[in-house]
């Protein structure tokens, strides 16, 4: 629907009926004025002639010239008469003055008057001329009463020319003036509604400035008029109140939340520094507790090395058991004490799948077949986005759960893309889950068949951190089970793009191999860790050159190493990952790297992984160190052929 | 109020009449008074008559004229006009009283219609006045016009010679033309008025009728030359004056002549009206700068006038 100004509305229904109203107007008067006038100038032309015929009596019927043309020339000098003619009883023109029309006796014959009519005629030549014939009748005077009189017969005629062009200028005056006046006259009714409605539409336009300036936020607006309309002047009044009161409003509001700004601020500032205090505490208690960990698992591995006699190596297989559960059980409580404290963020990224899968189907197929179970990973080359530190974590616990839970028969691991996301699969032949313990499954330290606390089946956390993690990366789990037949456990994760990937990812777990008798740089400040390692790697054969910082590092002067085992927290404030990253420029060369650390954290895990550096949580296990250093081994022999 | 000689005398011989019982008809006295058309002036001049005739005369009004041997028998006949006296004089064997017809008119009449056996049974009472009375009204009322100028056709009749002699009686030079009918009539009216100080109308409808009378006082009034009418219509036109007999001096005259006819069994003899009325018009003598006695001073002047003549 078209819209329309209030001044245009207001001048459209003012307007409209008033120049309907004026054109109709002037139109009837002028119509009637303009007809009077010419009725005005026959009735004038007549009454000329009438006079005119009447004087001309006596000199037609005397044949007095003189007399004629006297009261001609009389007749002449009045206003719009422009000729006069007269005729005798035989039709002979004895005075024609000015009389152009009809200037001859012919003329006058053919004229529609004949001399025996007792009529006038009146006759308009073109747009300005008028012509009168008035027959000249004696006056009778009645002279014998007992005769009938006679009718006079006419003696003559006369014909005056009235010229119109007076009466025609003025009417074009006059309808010129008419006009003028009426357009004048609307021009004053359009300039007074102009007016009129100024006087409305300047406070509505001032009242929606206003309340735009209100709407946003400039409350302290206000508006002042002075209208003659008390309704202007009251909704002035009651908008600067709404003002007013808005003001007001907002000023309380303002106080409240900037209170409860600075409320919230303490309390986010305190939060953050107890998350700060908690995050270093969790921090240090965890390189505090894995630096002797990780030195007795190493010291047990040396131990077992040198070890020949079978009860004393039972007796160090039983310590390193209890070193490896100690450890599992120190990293899970980690990892849920750090889930919960919620200082893990997850860092989502388009990665590959399979390059996953194929790490977790290389780690988990010695298990498994150790327990005599298949194990299989099946799926296409498809591309996720998520945290793939994050997911391997929650598929780690999975699949560790179901090769624990499964006698016999098989463990699978399937991805597929169902259109709109990539399903995850975990599934196994082992002993199920019945539905009334699906919920409690996912509870700390609850093992459905595991009363006894048998510790080689874990200690109850992993599903504690799989839910905990899927919620982090917003990933729903669902499972499905039949008691005595299996589970399945499948988890969802969005698809990715496959042109995000680096593809110079340098794949350190692709190259995992074993080779013996390399020169290895070991980097760590803290000094029994330092020599458990040295202790280990020579132990396997290798060559070490060992330093508690960079500099050191930096001092020794030997060929290139094959790898860099270096902590991750160095005593001189760097990182190990800086320390390796500095040595590699300094060698030019990408020299494998291996960043021990007892920090969990996902962020060290990524930056390990952006740099292409293989990294382990301390303790480290001996046979996890040992496949790092394959895959260098292989990954050289792999160089060399080429 | 004084009274003429000629009055006491009329009253004198109306009031032995009066007294004289009727000797000549031993019933009522039928009387026809035929008029030549129903206009409304013969029919007041009718019931003028009747209102004066004694009860004793049988009065028929008749306004057809042409049908008069279809009217019942009557003793007498006064035909009003010149038609009906046509009529009357040609279909009637009664005497007839003419009136309301001027002389000229008259005499043509009898010497058309009438022979000498019934001559005297036709009597007249004129419509217009004597010439003397005429010459003597314009001596008395403007005493200073000397010259008379008379238009005449052929219709007229009149005898212009006679005229001339007559006035000349009164020191009057008549200065008359006839208008031919091939003539402009004002033309002639203007040679007329060139030798004239006084024009004086004459029962002639070619000349003097209710066409013609503006343009010829028109005429007159230009050349500063007085017109004397015929009767107060021509002073009511223009006319500074005229000498006339009203229908009621008519009345009395025939009433008088019907009385003389029961009486004597015959008629009085033509005459014209004993009586006149003058009548003047102040505003045109005063546009013409002419200084005019009234009506009685002019009356009483012409009464002199006439004892004088005598």
């Amino acid at each position: 629907m078209k819209q329309y100004g209030i001044r245009t509305y207001i001048a459209s229904i003012t307007l409209i009926p008033l120049v309907i109203m004026t054109v109709a107007l002037e139109y009837f008067f002028l119509d009637n004025y303009f007809a009077e006038l010419d009725q005005h100038s026959i009735e004038r032309g007549k009454l000329f002639a009438n006079q005119f015929a009447s004087s001309s009596e006596y000199g037609v019927a005397s044949n007095n010239l003189p007399f004629l043309e006297n009261i001609t020339r009389h007749l002449i000098k009045e206003t719009d008469v422009s000729g006069a003619l007269i005729l005798n009883s035989r039709s002979e023109i004895i005075i024609n003055s000015g009389l152009v029309s009809i200037s001859s006796k012919k003329s006058f014959a053919d004229s529609n008057y004949q001399l025996d009519g007792k009529v006038p005629v009146v006759t308009r030549y073109g747009k300005d001329i008028l012509q009168i014939f008035y027959p000249i009748i004696p006056e009778a005077i009645s002279l014998n009463e007992y005769e009938a009189n006679s009718v006079p017969e006419p003696i003559g005629m006369v014909i005056v020319e009235m010229s119109l062009a007076r009466t025609e200028k003025l009417k074009a005056e006059i309808l010129w003036f008419a006009l003028a006046t009426s357009m004048g006259f609307l021009a004053l009714i359009v300039f007074l509604i102009v007016l009129a409605s100024r006087s409305i539409t300047h406070p509505i336009t001032l009242f929606s400035s206003l309340i735009q300036k209100i709407a946003k936020g400039n409350f302290s607006s206000r508006i002042q008029i002075a209208s003659n309309m008390k309704e202007l002047n009251i909704l002035s009044h009651g908008i600067n109140y709404m003002a007013e009161q808005l003001q007001d409003e907002r000023i309380k509001l303002q106080e409240k939340v900037e209170a409860a700004t600075l409320e919230l601020r303490h309390s986010k500032e305190n939060a953050e520094k107890a998350n700060q205090a908690k995050s270093q505490f969790l921090a240090d208690a965890s390189h505090d507790l894995r630096q002797p960990l990780h030195a007795l698992g190493l010291f047990a591995s040396a131990l077992n090395e040198r070890i020949s006699n079978p009860e004393d190596r039972l007796l160090v297989d039983n310590i390193n058991k209890s070193v490896t559960a100690l450890e599992e059980l120190f990293n899970s409580l980690l990892d849920i004490s750090r889930l919960d404290a919620g200082v893990i963020y997850p860092k989502h990224q388009h990665f590959r799948i399979f390059e996953l899968m194929d790490r977790l189907s290389t780690d988990f197929n010695v298990a498994a077949n150790l327990k005599g179970l298949n194990i299989q990973f099946k799926g296409a080359d498809l591309v996720g986005y998520s945290d793939p530190v994050l997911l391997e974590s929650i598929l780690r616990n999975l699949i560790s759960n179901a090769i624990r839970y499964t006698e016999s028969g098989e463990v699978g691991v399937m991805w597929f893309d169902d259109g709109s996301k990539i399903c995850i699969q975990v599934s196994d032949t082992g002993i199920g889950i019945p539905e009334e313990n699906r919920e409690q499954i996912f509870q700390e330290f609850l093992q459905l068949n595991n009363l006894e606390r048998d510790r080689t089946k874990g200690f109850g956390l992993g599903l504690a951190i799989v839910k905990r993690l899927c919620q982090l990366l917003k990933s729903s789990l669902t499972i499905e089970s039949k008691v005595g037949s299996g589970s399945v456990f499948q988890l969802n994760i969005p698809l990715g793009d496959e042109s995000y990937i680096n593809p110079n990812k340098y794949d350190l777990e692709q190259q995992l191999k074993n080779e013996p008798s390399m020169l290895i740089l070991v980097i760590d400040d803290d000094n029994p860790a330092r020599e458990s390692m040295s202790q280990i790697l020579k132990a396997w054969g290798h060559e070490v050159i060992s330093a508690i910082s960079l500099d050191e590092a930096l001092k020794i002067k030997t060929r290139t190493p094959d790898a860099i085992i270096a902590d991750y927290r160095l005593r001189d404030g760097k990182t190990g990952i800086e320390a390796a990253s500095f040595i590699c420029q300094l060698r030019e060369s990408l020299i494998p790297t291996l960043i021990v650390t007892g920090d969990n954290s996902v962020d060290i895990r990524q930056e390990a992984n952006r740099m292409g550096y293989a990294l382990l949580i301390k303790p480290v296990n001996s046979a996890k160190l040992r496949a790092f250093l394959r895959s260098i081994s292989r990954m050289s022999k792999v160089a060399g052929l080429s | 109020m004084s009274f003429s000689k000629d009055r006491v005398a009329k009253y004198f011989v109306l009031w032995l009449l009066l007294l004289a019982p009727n000797y000549c008809w031993p019933g009522n006295f039928r009387l026809a008074v035929v008029l030549s058309n129903d206009l409304i002036a013969y029919q007041s001049f009718a019931n003028i008559l009747r209102q004066r005739l004694p009860e004793t005369v049988q009065t028929t009004v008749i306004v057809t004229p042409d049908n008069l041997s279809d009217s019942p028998p009557v003793d007498l006949i006064v035909s009003v006009g010149m038609k009906a006296s046509v009529s009357a004089i040609r279909q009637s064997k009664v005497p007839v009283l003419v009136v309301m017809v001027p002389r000229v008119s008259y005499e043509e009449l009898i010497r058309k219609s009438v022979n000498s056996n019934n001559e005297s049974l036709i009597s007249a009472i004129f419509l217009d006045q004597p010439w003397e009375r005429q010459f003597n009204f314009i001596k008395a009322a403007l005493p200073k016009h000397t010259r008379i100028g008379m238009l005449y056709s052929d219709n007229s009749q009149i005898d212009v010679g006679k005229i001339k002699k007559q006035a000349s009686k009164y020191n009057l030079t008549l200065v008359s033309k006839n208008v031919l009918p091939e003539e402009n009539l004002y033309s002639v009216l203007d040679e007329v008025l060139a030798g004239s100080d006084v024009l004086l109308a004459v029962p002639d409808n070619t000349i003097y009728n209710n066409v013609e009378i503006r343009n010829i006082l028109l005429s007159c009034y230009r050349s500063g030359i007085p017109f004397i009418g015929l009767s107060n219509a021509y002073v009511n036109a223009g006319a500074i004056g005229a000498i006339f007999s009203s229908q009621q001096q008519l009345a009395d005259q025939i009433d008088e002549s019907i009385r003389y006819f029961i009486q004597f069994g015959k008629l009085p003899i033509d005459n014209y009206s004993r009586e006149f009325t003058i009548s003047f018009n102040p505003e045109v003598a005063r546009s013409l700068n002419i200084n005019l006695p009234d009506a009685n001073t002019v009356r009483g002047i012409m009464h002199n006038m006439n004892r004088g003549n005598q």
